[in-house]
């Protein structure tokens, strides 16, 4: 009887091996389309019951700032009106001037909606599994957005699902542009502390309140998707690069609802 | 209906754990429901069964992770492994001190591992920052076990 369940036990951990060396071969994609398929829609159902906990402890905690930020919104959106109208006239201008030189006209990317299924089960690394996949028309390397702001980038996709590395994952890596000053540097994820944008030339000027976009280097992501605001400036003069603290524009957690950029 | 029972109790751990505790995050960490699951189920059911079911349960959330593959599987198996060993050497699983030593350890064992492959990968990592949110982790996996002790014995039918 011992023999018999020692002998289970050493056939299940073969299993458990098995399985990750099919993995690294690319092996597991029948296992990875059943979870899809079975696991993950009831997912779907859990994150939107834990993002709504989520928002209203968050909410019941900062109930106290909720005068002073409607007040500080208010004055933001009229601002915001402002502006618009006169990018309106702005871009009207720029089509006109494209059209004299022979530019071509830049292709906006097509948007796809997918609600977010799964999250990174853990609590160094940041991914988030979408419920939508390569039958939608995703690919690996597209930018995923919400809101405006970047969130990140798909990196693993299958029929039904696919797996983005958001920004603030330690592995993350993109070239960012300070929309303001033009500075460039390299942003990328850490763990438990926001966003870093470092390799940021001493000669660049960089200032608190920034906003910082992906550059479009490299073609990874398109150009102009805003990544964050500057928080604070670490500037050694002894260092050859400085470095500033972001903070993301996309609210990374809760979310439940993202789009991917897709034909740009 | 005996061994399918400990398959579907981690099939909704690790469910709950990837979806609904992770976009939840309370305090900003994700508690670690699925380990003690295992250590639960590894203390109370056959050495096989509870190894089974401690690598569907990691399967499940190497499925929902972004990043090493396997790392869950074989992490929560060494769990259900080491907690049939030491309840074979005489440890009981009754007692708080022992749980609590478990889920810690464990919880600690998990995290190093993830953060040395950042470190193998030359990623700059803030130990303070990791300590911290390690910390916060504890608490909420202790809180979850405080949750499900009254319940471990419906494991064992």
């Amino acid at each position: 009887m011992k023999k018999r369940g020692g002998s289970r036990l050493l056939a299940l951990m073969a299993a458990g091996a098995l399985l990750v060396w099919f993995n690294s071969r690319g092996w597991t994609r029948p296992l990875k389309v059943l979870a899809d398929y079975t696991v993950f829609p009831i997912g779907r159902g859990f994150v939107a019951v834990g993002s709504g906990v989520g928002n209203f402890f968050h909410t019941a905690s900062d109930i106290h700032n909720l005068t002073s930020q409607n007040a500080k919104l208010e004055h933001e959106v009229a601002t915001l009106r402002q502006k618009l109208s006169e990018d309106a006239e702005l871009r009207v201008q720029n089509d006109t001037l494209r059209r004299q030189l022979g530019f071509n006209q830049s292709i906006a990317g097509r948007l796809i909606p997918a609600a977010v299924v799964a999250y990174q089960p853990d609590n160094f690394r940041q991914y988030l599994t979408l419920g939508r996949g390569s039958n939608a028309g995703i690919k690996e390397g597209m930018a995923v957005v919400t809101e405006g702001a970047l969130v990140g980038r798909v990196s693993e996709v299958s029929a039904a699902t696919s797996k983005v590395a958001l920004v603030s994952d330690p592995n993350f890596r993109i070239n960012g542009l300070d929309q303001e000053t033009r500075a460039s540097g390299t942003v990328h994820g850490q763990i438990g502390a926001g966003l870093v944008m470092d390799k940021i030339a001493q000669s660049d000027i960089v200032k608190t309140g920034d906003t910082v976009i992906t550059s479009g280097l490299g073609g990874e992501l398109p150009k102009g998707i805003i990544i964050g605001q500057v928080q604070a400036i670490n500037v050694n003069n002894n260092d050859v690069f400085q470095t500033a603290l972001v903070a993301p524009a996309a609210k990374l957690a809760h979310l439940e609802l993202v789009f991917v950029v897709i034909g740009q | 209906m005996r061994p399918i029972k400990p398959l579907l109790i981690v099939v909704l751990a690790a469910l709950l754990q990837a979806s609904f505790l992770a976009a939840w995050r309370p305090a900003g960490v994700i508690p670690n429901l699925l380990l003690v699951v295992v250590i639960f189920l590894a203390a109370t059911r056959p050495a096989s069964g509870a190894l089974a079911a401690a690598l569907m349960g990691g399967l499940l959330l190497d499925l929902a992770s972004g990043s090493d593959f396997g790392l869950r599987m074989g992490f929560y198996s060494l769990v259900a492994l080491g907690v049939v060993v030491v309840k074979r050497l005489g440890g009981d699983y009754d007692d708080w001190a022992l749980l609590v030593t478990t889920v810690i350890a464990s919880a600690l064992v998990f995290n190093l591992a993830v953060l040395a492959n950042l470190a193998q990968a030359h990623i700059e990592i803030s130990w303070r920052l990791a300590g911290v949110r390690f910390g916060i982790e504890a608490v909420f996996d202790l809180m979850v076990l405080g949750l499900l002790k009254p319940w471990s014995r419906y494991l064992d039918v």
